[in-house]
């Protein structure tokens, strides 16, 4: 398999003159699960969404295999992202937004047995846990190099996010997966690198997660 | 195409009547009074649509803008389209009237 590589460098971010990102460099792999670690309000959010390409930071640059891309979710089967908060609109019925993803239902269904009923189910009808699951399925199956996951395992029973490290670690043989999430357990557990995002917007790519973690604070 | 139709569904009921209530308030112009009423319509209908799109962005679209950023739409070219379909559905409107008055 070709290995595709997309680089976030230089990525700059401030509000009313309160530096929010600093100069970060993130790099992502296929094949490979990368962690994105810190504390609220560091940051975290906004680096995926300059990863996106849908928020414009004072600068960034954006690679994928090296070349330079402004908009890089506009770019055809490069990147998805699983925003912190439910994105599917509430009318459409999951197997339309499924078509539309081009998401096989019957994949989730084989993890998630129990989503069989939803499938012409619309997404105001859900429970809150199923419908976070289905936005996080959707995006994991999606037919894209890259998808950015941003508190993955928020709102997940322990049952569901076990299964849920278990698709990731499948599908990261197709794809390279960012997670970010303050299960820092499972972060560190399922990723291949881990950067964690240091107050005021520096990025620190730990060598030994839980050792360094401990030395700068952010666990105990 | 298909979620671009769908987010214009949410707003064109309103943006429908809006057409509507234009074309009854100048008389229903057809044929020569259209041309007269043409630009006057389009520049409300920017006013409106812009409105209306302004209040979709603040309220629906915060959440639902990565839905349509995960399908490679910006939201400029979402609200384009939506516009875009907008006038051309009331043209044909327009069209369908004129081609039963004249028969």
């Amino acid at each position: 398999m070709i290995t595709h590589k997309l680089e976030a460098d230089s990525m700059w971010l401030e509000y009313n003159n309160r530096k929010i990102l600093q100069n970060i460099y993130i790099q992502l792999e296929t094949g490979k699960v990368t962690g994105l670690l810190g504390r609220n309000g560091t940051g975290k959010s906004s680096l995926l969404r300059m990863i996106l390409g849908s928020l414009r930071g004072q600068s960034q640059s954006v690679r994928w295999n090296g070349d330079y891309i402004a908009h890089p979710y506009q770019e055809p089967g490069l990147v998805r992202y699983l925003p912190q908060f439910n994105f599917i609109p509430p009318n459409m019925r999951i197997n339309q937004i499924c078509r539309m993803y081009q998401v096989e239902y019957d994949r989730m269904i084989d993890f998630f047995p129990e989503l069989q009923t939803s499938r012409y189910t619309s997404a105001a009808k859900l429970s809150g846990g199923y419908k976070r699951l289905i936005e996080t399925l959707l995006i994991l199956f999606s037919p894209v190099k890259f998808v950015l996951l941003d508190e993955p395992f928020t709102h997940l029973s322990p049952r569901s996010i076990e299964t849920l490290v278990k698709i990731i670690h499948l599908e990261k043989q197709n794809k390279g997966i960012l997670v970010s999430d303050h299960m820092h357990q499972y972060v560190t557990n399922l990723s291949d690198a881990v950067y964690l995002l240091a107050p005021v917007g520096r990025c620190i790519l730990l060598k030994d997660p839980v050792k360094d973690m401990k030395l700068m604070g952010y666990i105990r | 195409m298909t979620a671009i139709l769908y987010f214009y569904r949410s707003i064109g009921l309103f943006t429908g009547i809006i057409s509507l209530a234009l074309w009854a308030l100048a008389d229903l112009p057809l044929d020569k009074n259209f041309h007269v009423f043409l630009p006057r319509y389009l520049i409300i209908k920017l006013i409106t649509d812009y409105i209306i799109l302004r209040y979709m962005r603040k309220y629906r679209m915060a959440s639902q803008r990565y839905f349509y950023h995960n399908l490679g739409i910006s939201e400029t070219r979402l609200y384009l389209t939506a516009f875009g379909l907008d006038i051309l559905i009331f043209f044909l409107l327009v069209a369908v009237v004129k081609m039963y008055t004249q028969l």
